[in-house]
């Protein structure tokens, strides 16, 4: 990623998050896919990059994509979108926890096929 | 004794001559006429012809020396008047010198011209001296000022370039370190430190008479403006903008008035409670565009407010010279700009009780922009400037497959997922409703030239695909339908040259296994496979099989 090449831009990272760096919450992973909740309508005291981000969001992406889209850095694109989850712009889909905790009855599969052996 | 004057006593003896001659004739005629008798007259008229004789010599005498007198009385007046003059004149000179000439020289300003000594050689010639050894040294002055100018130009340059390189290095510690938090937090407290720096010495630089350093090649949506005037001021948390009037300032003023703003930032933030906003509201007039902002201070005085008023508006010039040795550098700089670029700069009492500063910003200066809450994705997707990395990559395949799917959406619903297709559709409900807005992607063709670009990459990435049109039929499109003539942001690079195909025809209409080739949560695997495999970082990398399509009941929202 060094290679990148560097885009300044008028408007810095800390003025979009209000200084915030640490997302307002700790699920968000690059992978993490988020998705526009349709219903609500964007506060209109949003600015032009949270509406973008909203509008991206339509189709299910994931936050790093987000990110690339937005030719932000990953972490400060989650600050943003963790502010929108809290505000009800967006949602979080993530089956992550499922793949980290393997179902009872595969577990009770492989204990079974364990004592096979 | 007609060329020079009679002497004086000649001259004031004269008359009582000619009486005394007169009455001896008198007196002495009938005396000789009488002793003498008839026969002897000639001694009488001998004393007569003398007595006769001396008067009209002395009435001749006293007529010529009064003339005299006369004539050297008015040589006399004639002398004193020119001498009064010449006085005068040296004293008007003198008071030129050291009324006009001295203080213009003090404020190093042009000096009236001398006034001219007529008939005085050699005062003349000492008052040009004077005046010429002034001119002198205030030339020399001006060229020791100008000489110092430059040096503070190009040291303010210096300390800006360098403030601008410590942006850059945080900004690529992010870029490395994408995901961390606490690395943000440090890169953005840098940032803004820098960010202050650059700006303190770009100051100097304006004040000099330079233009800013930095250039933007864009133009700016005016609450952006303001937001990137909020990030070089210290408080920039407690800048609140309200309204978006849909105008972008055009480029080549992006920076001056970004600078300008957050001189007039700075002051506000100052100048009230730290526990208070400054208030910014944007809106555009018949004349182009205003950016009022408030402070909740306690404002000036009226004689104060006066002189802000002057210097803001650029009425009251502020040299780099004249700063004092508190420097007040905003007002300055805002005065600066205000002179240059034309922008309208006034000074107020605010009804919030302390000062409001309002920027217009000419209508020749400005151009129309997407309201904010008209943005189209389209507009934007494809420009990710990363193309290094896998995450751009994929964001233009994803790209590709939305336009894909676009001209079937009927069939969507239906559609089985496709082998050779990596990455997922977008929900099918959205793909769907893509169908009203179909007709926007063609007068958009000029603008998004650029940004088929990795639009066409992907396709090599999906043989089997057919080249089509890049993402402007995205299903986003429908809510915020985007007139064709509205300005869209384009992409800067233009670097790969993979043939795009504008030329093509409208694509053809695919075979069903175009459809959604995974869902949603595939997707999110993927990605999570992708991120544990290049950066090792995320530990917890998922099984990486892929789960029947039906997975979406797992997926859970927080």
């Amino acid at each position: 990623m060094d290679s990148e090449e560097y885009r300044d831009h008028p408007v810095r990272s800390y003025v979009l998050t209000s200084g915030r760096a640490h997302p307002s919450r700790n699920t968000l992973r690059p992978e993490t896919l988020v998705r526009a909740v349709e219903s609500r309508p964007v506060l209109s005291t949003a600015g032009r990059l949270e509406r973008e981000l909203v509008q991206l969001c339509h189709g299910t992406l994931a936050l790093a994509e987000v990110a690339a889209y937005l030719q932000l850095p990953v972490s400060l694109v989650a600050v943003m979108v963790s502010d929108l989850v809290d505000a009800g712009n967006l949602t979080i889909r993530s089956n992550h926890q499922a793949h980290v905790l393997p179902g009872k009855d595969i577990l009770e599969k492989i204990l079974d096929g364990l004592r096979k052996l | 004794m007609s060329s020079s004057p009679p002497p004086s006593r000649l001259r004031q003896v004269a008359p009582w001559v000619c009486v005394a001659g007169v009455l001896a004739y008198v007196l002495v005629a009938p005396v000789l006429f009488t002793a003498t008798g008839a026969s002897s007259t000639w001694p009488a008229w001998l004393v007569g012809i003398a007595a006769v004789g001396l008067a009209v010599a002395a009435a001749l005498i006293a007529a010529r020396s009064s003339r005299d007198d006369l004539a050297s009385h008015e040589d006399l007046l004639l002398a004193y008047r020119r001498a009064e003059e010449r006085a005068d004149a040296a004293s008007a000179a003198l008071d030129a010198l050291a009324k006009e000439q001295l203080p213009a020289f003090l404020d190093s300003e042009p000096a009236p011209p001398l006034p001219h000594l007529p008939g005085d050689a050699r005062a003349q010639a000492r008052l040009d001296e004077a005046a010429g050894m002034l001119a002198r040294v205030q030339e020399e002055r001006v060229a020791r000022r100008d000489a110092v100018q430059v040096a503070v130009v190009a040291l303010s340059r210096k300390v800006q370039a360098a403030a601008h390189r410590i942006q850059e290095e945080a900004a690529r510690m992010v870029q490395r370190h994408p995901t961390d938090a606490d690395i943000l937090q440090t890169s953005m407290r840098v940032d803004h430190a820098a960010a202050q720096q650059a700006r303190q010495a770009q100051s100097l630089a304006a004040l000099c008479g330079e233009w800013p350093g930095q250039q933007w090649s864009e133009p700016l949506p005016l609450p952006d403006v303001v937001k990137g005037a909020a990030s070089r001021i210290t408080a920039f948390h407690r800048v609140e903008v309200s309204g978006d009037p849909g105008v972008a300032v055009s480029a080549r003023i992006v920076e001056p008035l970004i600078h300008l703003v957050a001189e007039l930032l700075s002051n506000a933030t100052q100048s009230s409670p730290p526990t208070t906003q400054v208030l910014v509201a944007l809106r555009q007039v018949q004349r182009g565009a205003v950016v009022e902002i408030d402070d909740c201070g306690v404002g000036l005085d009226l004689k104060q407010l006066e002189q802000a008023r002057d210097i803001a508006s650029g009425k009251r010039e502020i040299s780099i010279t004249e700063l004092g040795e508190i420097p007040q550098t905003g007002l300055a700089v805002v005065g600066t700009y205000a002179r240059r670029h034309g922008f309208r700069v006034d000074v107020t009492e605010s009804v919030y009780g302390g000062l409001r500063a309002i920027v217009m910003i000419p209508a020749e200066l400005t151009e129309a922009v997407v309201p904010s809450g008209m943005l189209t994705p389209a507009a934007t997707l494809p420009s990710a400037n990363v193309p290094s990395t896998g995450v751009a990559a994929l964001a233009s395949s994803r790209a590709a497959t939305a336009v894909v799917e676009a001209p079937l959406p009927r069939e969507l619903p239906t559609a089985k997922p496709a082998e050779d297709d990596e990455w997922p559709a977008p929900a099918a409900p959205d793909a769907a409703t893509v169908l009203p807005v179909e007709p926007l992607s063609v007068p958009g063709d000029v603008v998004e030239d650029e940004e088929e670009t990795p639009v066409a990459g992907a396709h090599v990435k999906a043989p089997g695909e057919l080249p089509l049109r890049p993402g402007r039929a995205r299903p986003e499109d429908d809510e915020f339908p985007e007139p064709a003539a509205l300005p869209q942001r384009r992409s800067r690079r233009g670097e790969a040259d993979v043939p795009t195909d504008r030329a093509e025809p409208r694509p053809e209409p695919r075979t069903e296994d175009a459809g959604p080739a995974q869902t949603a949560e595939e997707a999110g695997e993927w990605m999570g496979a992708f991120f544990s495999s290049s950066e090792a970082r995320f530990g917890d990398s998922p099984d990486s099989s892929e789960p029947p399509a039906g997975a979406g009941g797992t997926s859970e929202d927080r």
